[in-house]
């Protein structure tokens, strides 16, 4: 059904850390690397090789300037599904292919049953869903699903390919009903964010903001100059080799 | 948003249809006081029965798995699309016996017509709540947007009621079955009461347009969609990727917009002024009623395409919250 369980056993979900993120792009390439091999239909891709590339991605990371001037910060922002509590694009669904699942919150589509209409991805705020342009069915972000439950896979596997492969740890996976967790203390302690709160979907992952930089000043560092690596007068022995060398 | 065609022929057509199909339902009972009376409900119910169906195999057009259209049919619960589904496909089954059942059982054609046009309407009113319900798209969501579309469909259906009209007398005259003076009555019923119906349509459409205006982009900012309020004003220094993708080409859609004024004009222009115009000329006395069903023919289709590009303008003009991320 596409109606929204109440109340999920666990919520499963992610914290990003904007502080860290680089944007190096490398929990985008992993995502769709393990995405068109694992869970459904593999993630297509139109003219990969032509002169307009497109394709279905579940996670892209954007780049944003945030403040003006000297204050200005530059933030690396990854954006996939939040799996949100009240996920508009569940409840649109007409066929039931689109799921939210009552034992860990993960929002899901089965693809057997999408007939691709494109409703949910109208009805998501964050542009989270995208059509899969030569299987017809929407695609989104399963939380590895087929990853976080693998037991073919070692431990530390088991965990989603986007957190798996950050390179500076700004993605963090779990559960944010269980107090004891990374993303539970994470979000508690550090200042974490909603994306548009103001939509009432109540998402899931939260975003760790980056430490503010307001305030400092830029100044020239002084005593230092490149051209004086050039044209140091040597000191010391390597001054009496200098002039020794040029007496010759 | 991305105006596809295939979205628009449906509501526009499927809207008219199902408004047809509501008017002749319910003006048409065969209690013999009523002025319809005067040409079988057959005839209207299968074109109203065939715009609306038109309109919805446009919409199956618009499917990526077309195959899987059946499965729509099953999450009523939650769903709009799903019940508008529900609905279009339970008043076009009943519009088989209705038509049957008309001239023979005078009670049950009543019940059967109530129920069909009651459909129509909960049709026509569950494809603008797909709309309405999305709060991502600031434009749409507005009790505004089920008016919108129900007066459009009101407009429509009477207005092809009026031609239908029209054409039956013109029949029934040239056949020598009666006399015209009680068809040019009915006839002046209906073109009445679209004129009424388009006049209003469009005050409503005009009014969905000024609020448009007012709410702009909605609540949601590139600050509370990125959590960087406190940072100040935020802007994108790189998108994601460098072409276009699924959720720039169906969300981003800015073509409509640069030409959104002058279009507004030539919907009001085609949807609205001149069907009423041609209306007014069908009043002129003596008029043949062959001029009478061309003029309300001319009226209906103007009217439908002025209604078309209004609804292009619907998803052109509307902006997704996507596209502050872009």
């Amino acid at each position: 059904m596409t109606s929204l369980p109440k109340t999920t056993e666990r919520r499963l979900g992610l914290v990003i850390d904007l502080d860290v993120c680089v944007g190096c792009q490398a929990c985008v390439v992993n995502c769709k690397a393990w995405n068109s091999g694992g869970y459904g239909a593999p993630l297509a891709d139109t003219e990969p090789w032509g002169n307009q590339p497109s394709g279905a991605w579940l996670n892209r990371v954007h780049s944003f300037e945030a403040g003006t001037g000297t204050d200005a910060t530059v933030v690396h922002f990854p954006k996939s599904c939040l799996h949100c509590d009240d996920a508009p694009c569940v409840t649109v669904c007409p066929t039931g292919a689109s799921i939210k699942r009552s034992e860990d919150g993960i929002v899901l589509v089965d693809e057997s049953k999408c007939m691709g209409c494109g409703l949910c991805a109208w009805a998501c705020p964050y542009g989270a869903r995208e059509m899969d342009p030569s299987e017809g069915v929407m695609k989104k972000c399963t939380l590895c699903v087929d990853r976080i439950y693998n037991d073919n896979l070692p431990e530390e596997e088991q965990v989603p390919a986007c957190v798996r492969t950050c390179p500076t740890h700004a993605r963090h996976f779990g559960d944010f009903n269980d107090p004891t967790s990374t993303v539970s203390a994470l979000s508690r302690e550090r200042e974490s964010v909603d994306l548009m709160p103001e939509q009432d979907t109540r998402p899931v992952n939260k975003y760790l903001l980056p430490t503010e930089r307001k305030g400092a000043e830029y100044t020239e560092p002084d005593g230092f100059n490149l051209a004086d690596l050039v044209e140091r007068e040597p000191s010391g022995i390597l001054a009496w080799v200098d002039r020794t060398l040029g007496q010759i | 948003m991305h105006p596809a065609l295939s979205i628009i022929f449906f509501s526009t057509l499927s809207g008219a249809g199902f408004g047809l199909v509501a008017v002749t339902s319910l003006t048409g009972q065969p209690d013999g006081s009523s002025v319809i009376l005067a040409y079988p409900l057959f005839a209207p119910l299968f074109v109203g029965g065939t715009l609306a169906s038109i309109g919805l195999l446009c919409s199956v057009a618009h499917l990526r798995r077309p195959d899987r259209a059946w499965r729509a049919f099953s999450q009523w619960r939650s769903s709009w699309l799903s019940r508008e589904g529900i609905f279009a496909v339970a008043a076009l089954l009943l519009l088989v016996p209705l038509a049957f059942a008309n001239p023979i059982d005078s009670t049950l054609a009543i019940v059967l017509g109530l129920l069909a046009s009651a459909l129509s309407v909960l049709t026509v009113f569950a494809t603008s709540m797909i709309y309405a319900q999305i709060r991502a798209v600031p434009a749409w969501r507005t009790a505004l947007t089920p008016v919108l579309y129900l007066s459009f469909a009101a407009s429509g259906g009477i207005l092809a009621a009026a031609v239908l009209t029209s054409l039956f007398s013109l029949i029934a005259v040239t056949q020598g079955f009666y006399q015209p003076a009680a068809r040019g009555q009915a006839f002046d019923g209906f073109a009445a009461v679209a004129s009424m119906a388009i006049f209003i349509a469009w005050i409503v459409q005009s009014v969905w347009w000024i609020r448009l205006k007012r709410t702009g982009t909605g609540l949601s900012t590139i600050q509370s969609a990125t959590g960087l309020e406190r940072f100040g004003p935020t802007r994108l220094l790189e998108p994601p990727h460098t072409g276009s993708n699924y959720l720039t080409d169906e969300m981003g859609f800015v073509v409509g917009r640069r030409h959104a004024s002058k279009l507004r004009i030539l919907s009001l222009l085609c949807g609205g002024l001149l069907p009423l115009l041609l209306l007014l000329s069908t009043q002129i006395s003596d008029l043949p009623i062959s001029w009478q069903f061309v003029l309300s023919s001319l009226a209906f289709i103007f009217h439908l395409f002025g209604v078309g590009l209004s609804r292009w303008l619907f998803f052109a003009e509307a902006r997704h919250t996507v596209s502050l991320y872009y």
